[in-house]
């Protein structure tokens, strides 16, 4: 998690002059979607807090600079769920880690990541805590689903909203990481993580599953009744796992996005780059109505995704409904 | 750090300062004056409503050694030793992190133990909700009769968890959201202690995004004050909280009451990339439908939960109808719930901003039905005639060449389809005709010029049966219009309310209503030559002939076709109008 670019140049900027003023908080909830410099930011108040060089933002090069960097220092403590949820004893320890001062100075910073993995009873215990922490402490939480928080820890601390970083953004530094535009352009609209659209870029079924789902997109627009086939014979052989499966919807929702987004502005930037022209002929044809329409077919599918629902099945029934909604069409 | 949150500081410390809940601290103050208190309280109440800040004035004034009808003094060792939180004898706890039932027994053990400097051992459980049921039962037992001077203050944001056996055994309380009003009032007073200058509407809109909770509201004044260099903006307010402003939720809800798609999905993408919240936005959007609808039953300015009245707005509420913002409130509403479980929530929110611009479209949306029940009938008629137009060409060439019955079929299909095509402009083409003998280039040159905006009026669906028409040629009070696919040019002869929809802005913008023709774009050239022939020889009546020679043979076919007669009657007597 090195510095290297300057993710959210301006929420530093603020905190800087909190640092500067003296004025800042004991509690903090950093927000936003993944990617967009939650935890990066997070290390980067800690060091600012610590360094002992501070002018213009921590001096990143000094021992404790790095250590915090590396997450070695011992007085820096960061908090992550333990498989699928951060755990009560966690917290306890973490409580008890507190009534001790610093190892190194008066100073603590404690970073809990995703703090919406909280089981409930962890997520209370933390309550008292973080209203009132005794000793010199901050506590940064960052978390990509606010809305799954409890309202009590809501009130507790400081909101502090990441907003996403701009599609073209993101697309440029996807570029600059070697992927080719094509690629970059979907990826952006994938994920706004740059991370992991790095991870998946690598991936090989993604490649032949944009192209993929592109086809089976076309076979329904035709009215071609061989889309339902298509998923068996395309689709099924290409995907694995829940995490795929989703991704099949997530680039197919890319697709009517697009189209819905070409009819509305026309220097819209498409995500499905490679059959830009198509999109705009699409545009063209389908109204916004059943756009919609198609749009909350697949969002419902993805819900049974979610519950479990076989994939194949999912697909079916969502390729029979667009297959209707498309016949109404010219 | 050593900077105090201003909730923290301005914690209240006496009964007074509890903004919101008169009467739970009257009641309270006169039992303390009165000495008539309890030995158990459960305070309950959503969050930041002062229930830990009343336990501890509770406690404080029960201990408090020179009470002034029923508050604290603040000022003597006892009341500063608790504020601090140094007294032995008043005992927060976490029972959130203190849940089990060894804790309790610890509570229990420690309870029959008298207080060393107060008078009054009192113990405040916090966030009691979160104790085990084990715990609660331990409980129980020490609740109903604890020790001498030993008094309990449980408090919860969450009754509902509660075992109904403790909660017989404590005199309940219970915790109202504060009203924005006193929000305000409170935070009006803490601001002027501390010389910060501020804006009325900025107080407002935190006190609606705290909804209720003080500690909320004091959070967001906080990160206000330190974000804008020591005074309190409007616009630095909207931004922590996330809220979009009133000319741009104006903007919105107009957009969608304007069935403009486009300007809806604008702004979304707009609110968006500006970090809005996506769950915030949809609740904005229902609270402010929702004060559309009070103010416009009501005038009162009183009862807006959000908005100000302000001339857009009034003008928005005189203009929007009711039925629309139900529609709004309803769709916005799905889209909320649907939103919770997802993480799609940018396509959710485009999903219903279509659909919010679509509203209206509710009589044209029968229409549509309606024009496709035509289409369907149109449909039948159209392969009855097929069928007659088939059977009469037969019969002509029967007529003609007297034989050979197998190799006329053949090309009679493709003449009879191609017929098919025709008969659907035939009805048109005296129509047609008609325009066309009056037709100017300067009608055409005027129609060109606003036949763009005119499909970028119509409704969706109309739009989408429009999209590839042109107009080719206009005169003074009609105008002949081309379609790329045969169904479009069908569907839009067929649907009234696109002709009228087209008609009555026509009259708006250039003056005067225009009769509608339609043709498909393959066929223009043909009917144009038509017309050039036809003016060439003025003898157009070769229909009639045919006329008369369908209506000879369908005496000989069968049932189906002589209902197809009756039909294909009613069109010719249009025809021969």
């Amino acid at each position: 998690m090195s510095t290297k670019t300057t993710k959210q140049p301006e929420i530093k900027k603020q905190f800087m002059k909190l640092i500067e003023k003296e004025k800042v908080q004991h509690a903090y909830l950093f927000e936003g979607a993944t990617g967009t410099g939650k935890t990066e930011t997070a290390l980067w108040l800690a060091q600012s807090l610590f360094c002992g060089d501070f002018s213009e933002g921590p001096c990143e090069n000094c021992h404790i600079c790095q250590r915090i960097s590396s997450h070695q220092h011992p007085d820096v403590i960061e908090l992550a769920a333990e498989g699928i949820s951060i755990k009560i004893n966690q917290v306890r320890e973490l409580k008890q880690e507190m009534m001790k001062s610093g190892m190194e100075g008066r100073k603590k910073f404690i970073l809990v990541k995703d703090v919406e993995k909280m089981t409930t009873q962890a997520a209370n215990s933390l309550l008292k805590f973080i209203e009132e922490p005794e000793g010199d402490i901050l506590i940064v939480l960052t978390t990509t689903a606010k809305h799954r928080l409890l309202p009590t820890i809501l009130s507790r601390v400081q909101l502090v909203h990441f907003p996403r970083l701009s599609k073209e953004q993101r697309v440029l530094s996807l570029q600059d990481e070697g992927l080719s535009k094509d690629q970059a352009a979907v990826l952006s609209q994938l994920t706004s993580d740059t991370e992991q659209a790095i991870e998946l870029s690598k991936n090989e079924t993604l490649t032949s599953l944009i192209d993929a789902v592109w086809k089976w997109y076309n076979t329904l627009s035709k009215k071609d009744e061989q889309a339902f086939v298509y998923v068996h014979t395309e689709i099924m052989p290409l995907v694995k796992g829940k995490a795929e499966y989703h991704l099949v919807m997530d680039l197919f929702l890319i697709i009517l996005q697009d189209i819905l987004n070409v009819q509305m502005s026309k220097n819209y930037s498409v995500g499905y780059l490679k059959y830009q022209n198509k999109i705009r002929q699409e545009a063209e044809r389908l109204s916004v109505g059943i756009l919609a329409d198609l749009m909350e077919i697949i969002l419902r599918g993805k819900k049974y995704l979610d519950s479990n629902v076989a994939a194949q099945g999912v697909f079916e029934k969502v390729t029979i409904q667009m297959l209707t909604i498309m016949k109404k069409t010219i | 750090m050593s900077y105090q949150a201003l909730y923290r500081v301005w914690r209240p410390q006496q009964f007074k300062d509890v903004a919101g809940q008169e009467a739970v601290t009257r009641t309270l103050k006169n039992a303390l004056s009165h000495g008539n208190t309890s030995h158990a309280y459960l305070f309950s109440g959503p969050r930041g409503t002062g229930k830990t800040s009343a336990a501890k004035i509770f406690a404080k004034a029960m201990n408090c050694k020179n009470p002034k009808d029923g508050e604290p003094c603040n000022e003597c060792d006892l009341c500063r030793s608790i504020t601090q939180g140094k007294l032995g004898d008043v005992i927060e706890i976490d029972a959130a992190s203190n849940n089990g039932v060894e804790e309790i027994r610890d509570i229990r053990e420690k309870a029959n133990y008298a207080p060393t400097e107060a008078e009054y051992k009192v113990y405040i459980i916090d966030e009691v909700h979160m104790l085990s049921m084990g715990a609660f039962n331990a409980l129980l037992k020490t609740l109903e009769e604890p020790p001498m001077n030993v008094v309990f203050i449980l408090a919860t944001t969450e009754p509902h968890k509660i075992p109904l056996t403790i909660i017989s055994r404590t005199q309940r309380f219970d915790f109202r959201r504060i009203s924005a009003q006193d929000i305000i009032r409170r935070m009006t007073y803490i601001l002027n202690e501390k010389n910060v200058e501020f804006d009325p509407d900025a107080l407002m809109s935190i006190a609606k995004a705290a909804e209720g909770g003080m500690r909320d509201a004091l959070s967001i004044l906080d990160q206000v004050i330190s974000f804008s260099d020591g005074s309190v903006t409007l616009d630095d307010t909207l931004r922590i909280t996330g809220s979009i402003t009133q000319d741009l939720m104006i903007d919105y809800i107009s957009a969608a009451l304007n069935h403009d798609t486009e300007k809806g999905l604008g702004l979304l993408h707009q609110m968006m990339q500006e970090g809005k919240d996506a769950n915030r936005l949809v609740e904005d959007v229902i609270l402010f439908s929702r004060d559309i609808l009070i103010y416009q039953k009501t005038k009162d300015e009183n009862l807006l939960k959000m908005s100000k009245v302000d001339e857009r707005f009034s003008e928005l509420t005189v203009n929007a109808q009711p039925e629309k913002i139900y529609d709004i409130i309803k769709i916005m509403n799905q889209t909320q719930q649907e939103m919770r479980t997802s993480t799609h929530a940018e396509v959710y929110l485009e999903v219903a901003t279509v659909r919010l611009a679509q509203i209206k479209s509710e009589p044209v949306v029968t229409t549509q039905s309606e024009v496709k029940k035509d289409t369907d009938e149109s449909q039948e008629i159209q392969s009855l005639k097929n069928k007659l137009k088939q059977m009469q060409k037969a019969i002509e060439q029967m007529q003609k060449n007297g034989s050979d019955s197998e190799t006329v079929r053949a090309p009679k299909r493709k003449t009879s389809r191609k017929a098919a095509g025709q008969t659907v402009f035939k009805v048109n083409t005296h129509q047609v005709f008609g325009i066309l003998k009056q037709a100017t280039r300067n009608d055409l040159a005027k129609l060109k010029d606003v036949w763009p905006d005119l499909i970028n009026a119509l409704s969706t669906s109309q739009k989408a049966i429009m999209n590839t028409s042109k107009p080719v040629a206009a005169s003074p009070h009609g105008l002949v219009v081309t379609f790329d696919y045969d169904i479009l040019c069908e569907r839009a002869a067929n649907d009234t309310f696109l002709i009228d929809a087209v008609g009555d802005y026509l009259e708006k913008v250039i003056g005067h209503r225009a009769e509608l023709a339609t043709v498909p774009s393959d066929k223009w050239m043909d009917v144009r030559q038509a017309y050039i022939d036809q003016m060439k020889n003025e003898n157009g009546n070769q229909e009639e002939s045919t006329k008369q020679e369908e209506t000879k043979e369908t005496d000989e076919v069968d049932a189906v076709v002589s209902e197809a007669v009756n039909l294909f009657g009613k069109e010719n007597v249009t025809i021969a109008d």
